[in-house]
């Protein structure tokens, strides 16, 4: 009597969940323009269906949210339990397909961390049974209630890798990134992400260089945003990337300095580097380096400006490291003659070199280096010991501590 | 993250707040939350005015909220809340310009009946959106003279601001201003230790 009682139970509890996938599948027919979904914390079934649609925002509540995902993961995991050419028979057609789809959205967006579901999407995706957009749409759509879903940007690499890279909406992609990156600080897989589409679409540098900043100034103790613009930097001085005549920060640090100088791009370049042989280098080459060297400056004097607002912060510390030993090594990588020919700067044996340069250079027969060490050894003594590790500028107090 | 959520403005009458206008900005937030939002910062705000003496500038703190109240001495009172990484002067100097502004455009005796419909008053969008950026809004230099830091009284909880035997669970329940919704919200936010809510 009672087992007969659980069963009925159990049966209506699969009826109900059943029905709460279907109208969760209506709404994806009906709607192509979803753009977020979420879970409405609500305890108790009030006899009204749970299933929340408004204005292009899908939402669940949350009493059947544990039921509905139990469900699907369970007729999921069966679909897997069945011998490899059933597994096929089912993908091969649309009918299944489809049901199988189904518990996927569902199971997906409640819990998007099971590499198993996200496989099974691979599956269809290849048996042409879901089609690549909507799979996009999908994805960004699970971005939209957990952010920081290193399934989903990986799942969305792999569908970008069968489309030809000019016909990929780049911008759109850079907006999911930073979405993902406002709702959720630290969120490295989202700037993970926003590195792998710059190594596809180097067309974006000027703009990214605009957008970090702005990003930066609101998000100001998270250091992912901090990290991706000191990728961005190396990877524009890579690609000599440069906008000419930008050199306004590095006139200001050089005036902090007291170094006199004439304000255009031909004395500036002398006075960072006035051993060198203008002609050893390409014109581009030499440009480049006075645009991101500005950068980096740029990038110093705003992490002051910071400090002076928001009080100190890690974040800005760390960048303003990072800014000054981006201008320092570039300018020991030139004057000692290493070139980029060899591809990227933080490759190992690049790395390796540039040490052994840096033990070996001579700081006091360079006007710019000079001051930059004299300056910085006056910010204490944690920095002092930072700048002997790193840009071997030798401070004698702090050695050996 | 440097945001402003809401601006509001009230009149504190003999133990009561009543609100005359507000404005919040909630985009941060996913689509089915901001109407709980909206409705908790609404009831933090009334909560912390009606506990807040004539003045006096506080900045209480809760979780990753800053919520900035003054009650000037003629019981106009404005409140702002914030992310706790905005810069707390900043954010009571653009409570007392828009109280000064408040004070010059409406006439003091439509404070103590009036309410958001009666009043006309329509600046506080600006502001709000205005000072989003902190260091364009206000540049440091000017700023410094304005306002003394140090007349802020720092609260580390809301709790720290009610009065003796008081509860913050307590007068979640008993609040007439909060929907079912919101209560919902709260008691499950609680145990979730969800961000979103003012527990």
């Amino acid at each position: 009597m009672e087992d007969e009682l659980s069963l009925d139970l159990n049966n209506e509890k699969k009826v109900l969940c059943e029905k709460i996938i279907r109208d969760i599948n209506a709404v994806f027919l009906r709607d192509a323009d979803l753009a977020s979904f979420e879970i409405i914390p609500k305890e108790t079934n009030c006899n009204k269906s749970p299933v929340i649609h408004v204005d292009h925002n899908l939402g669940l509540e949350s009493w059947c949210a544990q039921h509905v995902y139990d469900h699907a993961h369970r007729t999921l995991i069966s679909h897997r339990r069945q011998t490899c050419q059933q597994q096929l028979r089912i993908l091969q057609q649309q009918q299944q397909s489809d049901t199988l789809a189904k518990y996927l959205n569902v199971a997906l967006l409640i819990n998007p961390d099971v590499t198993t579901f996200w496989h099974i999407r691979r599956q269809l995706v290849q048996k042409n049974r879901l089609s690549i957009n909507k799979e996009l749409q999908f994805s960004a759509l699970v971005l939209s209630i957990k952010p920081k879903s290193n399934e989903a940007f990986a799942y969305r690499r792999w569908l970008y890798s069968f489309q030809s890279a000019d016909a990929i909406d780049w911008p759109h992609e850079i907006s999911i990134c930073e979405r993902s990156a406002d709702r959720c600080a630290s969120n490295y897989h989202a700037w993970s992400h926003r590195q792998w589409v710059l190594q596809n679409a180097p067309c974006l540098l000027q703009s990214e260089l605009m957008r970090t900043e702005k990003f930066m100034r609101k998000h100001i103790s998270d250091y992912s945003c901090y990290h991706y613009r000191q990728v961005l930097l190396s990877r524009a001085y890579e690609l000599c990337f440069f906008m000419p005549d930008k050199f306004g920060s590095l006139l200001e640090l050089f005036k902090q300095y007291d170094l006199q100088v004439e304000a255009n791009e031909k004395s500036v370049f002398q006075l960072l580097l006035p051993q060198i042989n203008q002609n050893s280098i390409s014109d581009q080459r030499m440009r480049s380096f006075l645009y991101c060297c500005n950068v980096a400056a740029h990038d110093m004097h705003l992490c002051a400006q910071q400090r002076r607002v928001y009080g100190p912060r890690d974040c800005f510390d760390l960048h303003r490291r990072a800014s000054l030993k981006f201008i320092v090594e570039q300018c020991v990588r030139l004057a000692s003659g290493l070139n980029l020919e060899h591809g990227g700067l933080y490759l190992p044996e690049q790395k390796h070199e540039l040490r052994t340069h840096l033990s070996q250079f001579n700081f006091e027969k360079h006007p710019f280096l000079d001051a930059i060490r004299k300056a910085e050894s006056h910010l204490g003594d944690r920095h002092q010991r930072w700048c002997n590790l790193h840009l071997n500028f030798n401070y004698p107090d702090a050695v050996g501590v | 993250m440097v945001k402003l959520f809401a601006l509001s403005i009230f009149y504190k009458g003999n133990g009561e707040a009543r609100i005359l206008k507000t404005t919040s900005d909630l985009q941060s937030f996913s689509f089915f939350q901001r109407g709980t939002v909206d409705n908790f910062m609404t009831f933090a705000s009334k909560t912390i005015v009606e506990r807040t003496q004539p003045a006096l500038r506080q900045s209480v703190k809760q979780d990753a909220y800053m919520c900035h109240v003054y009650v000037r001495s003629d019981n106009l009172a404005g409140v702002l809340i914030a992310d706790h990484e905005y810069p707390n002067r900043v954010a009571h100097t653009l409570i007392t310009k828009i109280l000064d502004e408040f004070a010059t455009k409406v006439p003091a005796d439509q404070w103590q009946n009036g309410s958001a419909a009666t009043i006309s008053f329509d600046m506080l969008p600006t502001f709000l959106a205005k000072y989003q950026d902190p260091v364009e809004a206000d540049p440091l230099t000017k700023m410094q003279n304005d306002l003394d830091e140090t007349s802020i009284i720092l609260k580390n909880t809301i709790a720290a601001v009610l009065e003796r035997g008081e509860k913050l669970d307590d007068m979640v329940l008993k609040s007439e201003e909060l929907s079912l919704q919101s209560k919902a919200f709260y008691k499950t936010a609680k145990k979730t230790n969800s961000c979103c809510s003012f527990t």
